[in-house]
């Protein structure tokens, strides 16, 4: 029986929803899409005549929910920021059994726009003195951090300018999802060479998106930019497996249960781990690391989390919001450096 | 069952003392800068390096055996890889490909920034959780942006957060243009 540390969520829902969509690419997802729409015009069809024989049930017509390759998961995990357009929520989040801080994060992330908002808790768990809270604004050009520290250090507003502010105008998508081997011939029709495997890429084009993290909350951006917890538990794809699909908070996830790397693992106090993943996006709406007894040593918790257009949306920074906050401008640094 | 997949990460080659190695190429279509910056020895023994907060470190996992290291949570704390000046002739857009060696149980900070020296300023190139990062070459974004006037060096800036410590090893960039 494991135990958990905190939970947010509630345990795994039943599968009741049609995917209409979960391969990667567009030409690739309109394929799909059309498979899934054609087979469940057929399955009503079959319930349409059975009914003039026999009781339809009142249950509702489920359909097992396709699930990613996985190479393609790899690669939504990889370049969330492919994917994602808007969203909002909370998320709570613990890297290992040795981490300081527990990071407890509400945000409104707007990918399109390229405009953000955060406020991000770092609470000490051994050593409160250690807790802070920041609040990040980023409207790609201007980005402020304004520090709340709980000892006596003074509460700073750190200020970045024009390209000091990460942003996605800069980044250059790879766009190179795998698809599933089933649709290859599908995808080739048109001469055009077809990617399966994530070994058929460059490393290059599997780390696109890599750090490109504009959201200036990386503390919590395990949920929403999983990039490096991808690669040290998923790169080895023997330690792991995409056992079903689950739903949560209304997104069809696939579920991936393994067994960490024992050198990657074990900074963490990791020996397993389960990972709900967000078809659609890659994002890690779900993560529990077990240690060997079952215990969670690390975590990602998700709640009230909106996609697209149900996301809030991004309040902006004022000068008031800096009030109280001593001002230090960064981004300079490389004005003053040695020859 | 699956094969076996997984990325072979770059580790190269003991080498001693402080490293640059540097090329320039030259197509048609581009010119290619590029380094790779090892530059963490000890004071005395000379480097390239421009810091503030960072100190020298040995650990067998590291690039060439050593790096440099400082707490993280103090905003007036930074790590420049300085490298050989390319002086472009007038505003260019340039695209950067850098790559970040990471290898040290102790290189724990949430979110360090790294960027490039782009016309007096800084251009963010990415962000890395150190504590979370695969252990050897990082290889970040391809970011390209307009009006670099020189390449000179890339950056790390530790996060805010205390309770954490921020390495500087050996970065591999790229320059195009």
């Amino acid at each position: 029986m494991k135990s958990k540390v905190k939970s947010i969520l509630s345990a795994a829902a039943a599968l009741n929803v049609l995917l209409l969509c979960t391969a990667c690419g567009s030409s690739d997802a309109g394929t799909n899409a059309a498979e899934l729409q054609k087979d469940s015009v057929q399955e009503v069809q079959l319930q349409a005549d059975a009914a003039e024989d026999i009781v339809i049930s009142d249950q509702p017509i489920t359909e097992e929910a396709a699930i990613l390759t996985k190479d393609q998961l790899y690669y939504r995990c990889m370049n969330t920021l492919e994917y994602l357009t808007q969203v909002s929520g909370s998320v709570s989040t613990l890297y290992g059994n040795t981490s300081p801080h527990i990071f407890e994060g509400e945000f409104e992330f707007d990918f399109v726009n390229d405009i953000y908002h955060s406020v991000v808790d770092a609470v000490g768990i051994s050593d409160p003195s250690l807790s802070q809270t920041n609040e990040y604004y980023n409207d790609g050009q201007e980005c402020v951090t304004l520090c709340d520290y709980s000892g006596d250090q003074e509460d700073v507003c750190l200020v970045k300018k024009d390209g000091a502010c990460p942003t996605m105008e800069h980044v250059t998508f790879a766009n190179a999802c795998p698809v599933s081997p089933a649709d290859a011939e599908a995808a080739s029709a048109d001469g055009a060479a077809v990617v399966t495997s994530i070994e058929q890429l460059s490393e290059a084009q599997v780390c696109a998106t890599y750090g490109a993290d504009p959201t200036g909350a990386h503390e919590i951006a395990t949920f929403f930019v999983p990039q490096e917890m991808t690669m040290g538990y998923l790169s080895d794809f023997d330690n792991w497996e995409i056992t079903g699909t689950q739903e949560v908070q209304g997104r069809t996830c696939a579920v991936v249960q393994g067994t960490a790397d024992p050198e990657y693992g074990g900074r963490l106090g990791v020996e397993t781990f389960e990972i709900l993943v967000d078809q659609e996006t890659g994002v890690w709406m779900q993560y529990e690391g077990y240690a060997a007894d079952g215990t969670v040593q690390s975590y990602v918790y998700t709640e009230n989390i909106q996609f697209d257009a149900q996301a809030q949306s991004v309040p902006a920074f004022t000068a008031s919001c800096a009030e109280g906050y001593s001002m230090e401008q960064h981004g300079d640094s490389a004005e003053t450096a040695a020859g | 069952m699956d094969k076996k997949k997984s990325f072979v990460r770059l580790i190269a080659a003991c080498i001693s003392g402080a490293i640059i190695g540097s090329t320039v190429g030259i197509t048609a279509d581009a010119i290619t800068v590029s380094h790779v910056i090892d530059n963490d020895p000890l004071a005395s023994t000379g480097n390239t390096s421009y810091s503030s907060g960072f100190s020298y470190m040995t650990g067998s996992n590291c690039y060439n055996g050593d790096a440099q290291i400082a707490s993280s949570g103090n905003s007036s704390y930074f790590y420049h890889w300085v490298h050989e000046t390319t002086t472009l002739g007038g505003p260019k857009t340039v695209t950067v490909n850098l790559m970040v060696y990471l290898n040290h149980s102790n290189f724990t900070d949430p979110s360090a920034v790294y960027s490039v020296y782009q016309n007096g300023g800084a251009l963010t190139v990415g962000t890395i959780n150190q504590n979370l990062a695969a252990g050897g070459w990082n290889t970040l974004s391809s970011v390209t942006a307009a009006n670099f006037t020189q390449l000179k060096m890339v950056c790390v800036d530790p996060s805010t957060y205390s309770g954490y410590y921020t390495g500087a090893d050996a970065v591999d960039v790229k320059y195009y243009y």
